[in-house]
């Protein structure tokens, strides 16, 4: 008798291939005997737009790279054109900016928990997470207006000072987080189940995550000690000391857990940046500075390091001479990195993207041949990927 | 009583005394099925509202008062609903399937006593005829999966049967750690030899419980066990091409035998349709002793109520089984795990009772 | 009762069935009818099947379906013996055990052979 191979789709349309990946896996039984990942079906044509489009009208289009942390791509991208175009940022934007995004990647990550829970079987966790997730979204919204594409980085700062009382709501979303944490590992880490189906799932080694060019928390569960926040750190990461979490096993659960320590690490991050905000608390600042007002650029009221920007970009007057600009910003997945070509114009020569998620899909199929059907889902899941990053 | 009468009523009418037992048979469907019906409907809109609760959500609460006829709307959306085949599908066992996987829980049901002597079938060996029955259903789950010619479907209905045979074993030989104590294959007298609740055989045959509650959450398909529908790796598992009526149908099965497990399990380990404190509250009063089997019921619906409840606390905490992870479990760990409880059993019935 | 107990077991497993046949006729009956060839076709995450649903599956567990058959016949000849177990005494027991104990060795035996695991 013949035993037949299975040639199975997994995906555009299938509830855990978080979007529209799709695998063609040959099965033998349940194993995995071929799988090979076919992407480009949410492709938008992200760098194209950017060259018929100026740098300004650009800014909105980019935090829709990757939905669910859309500040981390604005920041690479008005890294760049800042670079470029030799803009200050105040050290107060810088704060807001740095805050926002360490929250952004809370947000993220507490949405990948939700949803690998899910791929593995366990419908509960998401809405725990998404329980808090939703405090933050919240905080987003109070402050940019959006839920999730916010377009509240501009070039030189940000758009809008922090609305008032938005402060202590983040420190109090601090304090209690860490116990959510804890409330989750309760649930998770120590569930014999959730150990069988993510201990020694999914090794990928450290040769390999080099080798793919992985990025993030994949590549520190893999043992690597590489975090761009820390390695080649920008905006004010280099006044922060702190910890980057690493971890050797490299499997499914050392993803995981190195995902909540990284949650833990960005709670404290934003903590002692809202201790070293300059100007403090916005509702405080503005009584200040009416008292003040003396506009002199030392003073700490009124001075250049309380200003969210120094002076407003006229949108078609920027144009900036022509040269070419990397920048690499920590994202949640990994490393967001920005290729801004400038010629001169108000609109880019070439903008391109290197996202983490498309190494991190690029991998898949090496970590699941061999494997079980049920662990390419939970492969999948502990990879983090995020479908328009993939794309773009 | 209703069957006296419906004898008087043959006799009026000077029918064959001979069908009274075929309409007394008829009668007693009639009830059963009416119960797994409303049971089912209760069940759908419970395991919605518990689940909800249990992940912070508030659920169904829009049709009818507080939600309450959610589950009416739900079947007669499906019962209007087009029945789509897909081609290339076994016209035949695609509509065998649901059948065949729905007609065992109804005598599963007739099997249960709802009350002193009170079941749709009066069986000497009732458990033995409940487990024999109750693994019919695999094959119209075996089927559906074949029948769909859908890959999914397929896969679904394969890690069903590995499913099946793993877990039917240490299920019979907790059962028969049951058996062992009473000394008896019905279920009426296995129900009438734990009176109270210092008789229940949860307490010399724990482990027994533990196996039988951990086999009945594989063969119900349910979570951590729900390999064969998991939706998160094969989409919707055996049911992926069904629609209308015949995914009402194994929609429904599965809830009814939701049900039924949890009833056996109250009877087999929790003294069924006893009253834990060996008396009856109804006992006491002149004109209810004779209805006391209301009482009866109303304690096996609390047992199980009670039971489906932690299956649905279950399904809310824990994450999906791995398929070779599940039969390894089964084989290396139930299965001798349920053989050392029937060797203590025996044991302890031996030089204690 | 009609044909001793049995006969309402099997009563009952055809009024199920008819139960089940009744259900479908009436939504039969009561549904609509419009298939059109994208409905019928086999849901296959949103692409056109490559090849058939209906193949020489390689079934990884056929030892276990092997070792089922074994062990549920064992069980089904404990039964009489649970039930009847005060009547038979010590003699009884000790023989059951001897049985049990035997084919626990052949559960050793198959985990030992690696029987008992997912092969490839």
């Amino acid at each position: 008798m013949v035993i037949e191979e299975l040639k199975l789709n997994i995906g555009p349309q299938h509830p855990s291939t978080h979007g529209v990946l799709r695998l063609v896996a040959d099965l033998d039984g349940e194993y995995i005997k071929d799988i090979e990942a076919k992407i480009g079906y949410l492709h938008r044509g992200m760098e194209k737009l950017a060259e018929s489009r100026n740098y300004q009208q650009y800014l909105p289009i980019v935090d829709r790279i990757d939905y669910l942390s859309g500040f981390f791509n604005a920041a690479s991208f008005c890294y760049a054109v800042e670079a470029l175009a030799d803009i200050k940022v105040p050290k107060r934007a810088e704060y807001i900016r740095f805050i926002t995004m360490e929250l952004n990647r809370i947000s993220s990550h507490l949405f990948w928990l939700g949803t690998f829970m899910l791929d593995l079987g366990a419908t509960s966790p998401l809405f725990y997470t998404l329980r808090e997730r939703e405090v933050i979204v919240k905080l987003f919204e109070d402050l940019t207006g959006q839920r999730l594409m916010y377009n509240y980085y501009c070039f030189g700062g940000v758009k809008r000072d922090l609305p008032n009382g938005w402060l202590t709501r983040v420190r109090e979303f601090c304090e209690d987080f860490p116990s959510k944490i804890d409330e989750y590992e309760k649930l998770i880490t120590e569930n014999p189940i959730f150990l069988e189906r993510t201990k020694g799932v999914g090794v990928l080694s450290k040769e390999k995550a080099l080798d793919f060019g992985i990025t993030g928390p994949n590549l520190r569960a893999s043992g690597v000690r590489f975090d761009v926040r820390k390695n080649l750190p920008y905006g004010i990461y280099r006044e922060f000391n702190f910890d980057v979490p690493v971890l050797n096993d490299g499997d499914c659960y050392a993803r995981y857990q190195i995902r909540l320590l990284e949650m833990r690490e960005s709670i404290k991050l934003i903590q002692r940046a809202i201790a070293r905000i300059p100007g403090g608390a916005s509702e405080k600042l503005h009584i200040k500075r009416t008292n003040c007002g003396c506009n002199k650029p030392e003073c700490p009221f009124c001075g250049e390091d309380t200003q969210i920007y120094l002076k407003k970009i006229n949108p078609i007057g920027l144009r900036i001479p022509s040269n070419e600009v990397n920048i690499w910003v920590e994202s949640s997945r990994g490393l967001s990195g920005c290729y801004v070509k400038s010629n001169g114009t108000n609109s880019a020569d070439r903008v391109k993207w290197r996202t983490p998620s498309f190494s991190a899909t690029q991998v898949l199929p090496e970590l699941c041949k061999g494997g079980l059907y049920a662990d390419v889902i939970a492969i999948l899941g502990s990879l983090d990927i995020v479908l328009p990053e993939v794309d773009r | 009583m209703i069957k006296a009468l419906i004898a008087k009523l043959f006799s009026y009418f000077s029918l064959p005394h001979i069908l009274v037992g075929f309409v007394w048979v008829v009668f007693k469907f009639a009830v059963i099925a009416a119960i797994m019906v409303v049971v089912v409907l209760m069940l759908v809109l419970m395991e919605r509202r518990v689940l909800a609760v249990l992940t912070i959500r508030k659920g169904p609460n829009r049709v009818g008062p507080n939600g309450l006829l959610q589950t009416i709307a739900d079947a007669i959306k499906l019962l209007f609903k087009e029945d789509i085949v897909p081609t290339g599908a076994d016209r035949v066992l695609f509509t065998l399937a649901p059948v065949l996987f729905f007609a065992p829980v109804l005598v599963v049901y007739g099997l249960i006593p709802f009350a002193e002597g009170r079941a749709g079938i009066d069986s000497s060996c009732s458990l033995l005829l409940l487990l024999a029955v109750s693994s019919v259903g695999i094959l119209g789950l075996v089927s559906a999966g074949w029948a769909s010619n859908n890959k999914y479907s397929m896969l679904g209905s394969m890690r069903s049967v590995a499913q099946g045979i793993s877990y039917e074993l240490p299920l019979v030989i907790a059962a028969l750690g049951v058996v062992l104590l009473s000394g008896s294959m019905s279920l009426n007298e296995i129900v009438l030899a734990q009176k109270n609740i210092l008789d229940w055989y949860i307490l010399p045959s724990g482990i027994g419980f533990f196996i039988f509650l951990t086999c009945t959450l594989a063969e119900l398909n349910r979570c951590p066990f729900d390999l064969p529908e998991a939706e998160s790796e094969l989409v919707g598992g055996y049911n992926t091409e069904y629609s209308g009526m015949k995914f009402a149908l194994f929609f429904l099965a599965e809830y009814a035998l939701l049900f039924a497990y949890s009833a056996v399990i109250a009877t087999l380990f929790f003294g069924g349709y006893t009253s834990p404190f060996g008396v009856y509250a109804m006992g006491f009063i002149p004109y209810l002793k004779k209805i006391v089997f209301v009482e009866q019921f109303f304690w096996l619906m609390l047992k199980t109520f009670v039971i489906v409840y932690l299956i649905m606390w279950i399904r809310a905490t824990l994450p999906r089984l791995r398929a070779d992870q599940l039969m390894s479990f089964s084989w290396k760990f139930l299965l001798p795990l349920s053989f050392l409880n029937l060797i203590l059993l025996a044991l302890l019935k031996y030089y204690l009772g | 009762m009609f044909l001793g107990g049995f006969g309402a077991f099997f009563a009952f497993a055809v009024f199920s069935v008819m139960f089940a046949v009744a259900a479908l006729v009436v939504s039969f009956i009561l549904a609509p009818k419009a298939p059109s060839e994208n409905k019928k076709s086999t849901y296959e995450c949103g692409m056109q099947p490559k090849g058939e649903g209906q193949i020489n599956f390689s079934v990884k567990y056929y030892m276990f379906a092997i070792l089922f058959i074994i062990f549920e016949i064992e069980a089904l000849f404990l039964f009489p013996w649970a039930v009847i177990f005060k009547k038979l005494g010590l003699f009884a027991l000790i023989e059951a055990f001897i049985f049990v104990f035997v084919l626990l060795l052949g559960l050793v035996y198959a985990c030992q052979k690696d029987l008992l695991e997912w092969r490839r």
